[in-house]
């Protein structure tokens, strides 16, 4: 699988990337990181536990991982639960919560194809 | 600026590994680049690293302390002042922007990061803060300098009313130091009175001048061994309204502050706050704050002292003796002044005159000159440069000798004009030329004066002596004293300051 078919699979992003970094070798580095991130797994633990506080920290780290690596498709998901998480609207949250789970795992999948 | 070519250093603060990342893969190329995970982390790296880091990049939200702590932190610890932070977060609300600024950050990069835009942000504010850092090395430097130049006036200033009352030459040293310590603690104590810092600078010298009209009193009362008679008493009084006299005089300078703070304190420093005082009688607050410092500062430093007719008594039972009024009444708020600083006061003492200080004063008014931003700092060295030609001028029309500088750069020499002595105005002469020179000054012992300035060193800078001259049977004595002034590595000589007098006596025939 190539950097560009990770990113069609996932709901697009290369292009800006690309054109930012312009070089594959450079964005696969960058996604080797995101791979041992662990703020999705914060994010689940402390919705989990009913910490908004924390919850909300993770949420937001997620987001700034998500924009710089430009992950168009956890985009929208991301940004809505840290909305509401900052607002401590966790009925909210966990309402938003199955799809930021659902896309991250769509991700996911597509990075251990990636980089298995 | 030397390091110019060297690789400038940049402190990376975030909790995230993969920002982090991407940070350092943008600018590693052209700058070594420092990691931190953590608030905490980040603090520890500045304090062990502090010079060599050329600018920060800081997360906002991380765990346990975040960005705006970690601003606050540098704020307090003074980092700021010479070192930017630029803030990188995926939050572009208002508030956070707002408060970022409000805490001193330099500026604002938004996630997802552009790599171009944050390699040239990074370029150019450390470019702006060097700039601006070298425009504070210079003022630093130049206002260095010309206190340096002031110091040296007083101390000659001190040198020559130590000869003409016999008092310790430290004491007017002493009184700067005390003055100066007790202001500033004024300050603190109270809203009342308003000085900036250069203000304070200028009370201290002008504190130099308070007994300036003791020039103008018979020698034989200055320096009478005994306790002076009624009669006497009053001559002696009179050195406060002719010192203010003497001030007033420098008409050209009439506008300046320190002029205004130093006819103030010549004519009112005998003045007492229950109005008991002389020469005016004035009470209370009508004294005019900085005399009232300086009449504290006199009188402690005195009874602190040796003189003629006393001993030296202990900082305590000097202490006690002021607030027992037994050297007049002061105002409340300074006697607490000098009861809460007095040890202070003592310790500074001690060590009066040394070289640091010189230094230690540049600081304090290069950090007061920060404040007023650039655009002024060439007014303020054209003020401080005025004021001391307006000391020169003074101190020069107060000696009986000729006052002369000799700059090596510019290889030539001033002569300050001293009508006395047959010197109309300034005179510039090449000290090379003979034949000039030799209108001024008698030629065997100007030739002695050249040899003597190759055994001046930066230890050793002063050099004094004496040239007699017999014709006939009147002898005339010429004394040359020569004060060598160095830049600041002290690996040349830039001034020699000298001083010549002459007198001449008859010689009776054995």
């Amino acid at each position: 699988m190539t950097v560009k078919e990770f990113y069609d699979l996932t709901g697009g992003g290369y292009e800006t990337m690309f054109s930012k970094f312009s070089s594959d070798a450079t964005i696969t580095a960058f996604l080797k990181i995101f791979k041992r991130d662990t703020s999705y797994a914060t994010l689940c633990d402390k919705m989990a536990a009913g910490d908004v506080e924390g919850s909300f920290q993770a949420a937001h780290t997620l987001k700034g991982v998500v924009l710089n690596l430009n992950i168009e498709g956890l985009h929208d998901p991301v940004c809505t639960i840290t909305e509401a998480l900052r607002a401590k609207d966790m009925d909210e949250a966990k309402k938003l919560l199955p799809k930021v789970k659902e896309t991250y795992e769509k991700v996911w999948d597509a990075l251990v194809q990636l980089l298995p | 600026m030397d390091k110019e070519n060297a690789l400038k250093r940049v402190l990376i603060v975030d909790d995230v590994e993969l920002n982090r990342f991407i940070l350092k893969g943008i600018l590693c190329a052209d700058f070594d680049v420092v990691e931190a995970d953590s608030g905490r982390a980040a603090l520890d790296i500045l304090r062990k690293d502090d010079s060599e880091i050329a600018i920060v990049l800081l997360d906002i939200v991380m765990p346990d302390m975040d960005g705006f702590q970690v601003l606050e932190a540098m704020k307090k610890q003074g980092y700021l002042n010479y070192l930017p932070v630029i803030i990188i977060s995926t939050e572009s609300t208002a508030h956070y922007v707002d408060k970022a600024y409000d805490l001193g950050a330099t500026d604002f990069i938004n996630k997802p990061y552009n790599p171009n835009v944050v390699l040239h942000r990074v370029l150019n504010t450390i470019k702006l803060f060097n700039r601006q850092h070298t425009l504070m090395e210079i003022v630093n430097e130049q206002v260095y300098e010309k206190h340096r130049y002031a110091d040296m006036m007083v101390n000659i200033l001190s040198t020559v009313m130590e000869m003409k009352n016999g008092e310790s030459g430290l004491h007017i040293l002493h009184i700067n130091t005390i003055t100066r310590i007790l202001t500033e603690s004024l300050l603190q104590m109270t809203d009342k009175y308003t000085f900036t810092k250069s203000d304070i600078q200028l009370i201290c010298v002008a504190s130099s001048l308070h007994d300036i009209g003791k020039m103008a009193i018979p020698d034989e009362i200055i320096n009478k061994p005994g306790k002076l008679t009624p009669e006497e008493f009053e001559i002696m009084k009179t050195h406060s309204a002719q010192g203010a006299k003497m001030i007033q005089g420098l008409t050209e300078y009439k506008d300046e502050r320190l002029i205004k703070f130093a006819y103030d304190i010549c004519l009112y420093h005998h003045e007492r706050y229950d109005g008991k005082g002389y020469p005016v009688g004035l009470q209370g607050e009508e004294i005019p704050i900085w005399a009232q410092i300086v009449s504290v500062a006199d009188v402690f430093d005195a009874l602190i002292s040796e003189r003629v007719y006393k001993p030296a008594y202990s900082p305590e039972k000097a202490l006690d003796m002021i607030i027992a009024g037994e050297c007049g009444i002061f105002n409340p708020l300074i006697i607490q002044c000098l009861i809460a600083d007095y040890k202070q006061i003592v310790a500074a003492l001690s060590h009066v005159s040394s070289a640091e200080k010189w230094e230690e004063k540049a600081k304090y008014v290069a950090n007061d000159v920060e404040k007023y931003h650039i655009p002024t700092f060439s007014n303020k060295t054209q003020e401080l440069t005025s004021l001391n030609l307006a000391k020169l001028k003074f101190l020069t029309g107060c000696s009986d000798g000729l006052i002369f500088d000799y700059s090596y750069t510019d290889g030539e020499m001033v002569i300050s004009a001293n009508p006395d002595r047959g010197v109309a105005e300034d005179i510039i002469l090449d000290p090379l030329d003979r034949e000039q020179a030799s209108k001024y000054f008698y030629m065997p012992a100007y030739d002695k004066a050249m040899e003597y300035l190759d055994t001046l060193t930066p230890d050793n800078p002063e050099v004094s002596f004496e040239y007699k001259r017999a014709d006939g049977d009147t002898l005339t004595v010429y004394k040359i004293q020569m004060l060598g002034v160095y830049n600041e590595d002290r690996s040349s000589l830039l001034n020699v300051i000298g001083k010549l007098s002459t007198t001449t006596r008859e010689v009776k025939a054995i």
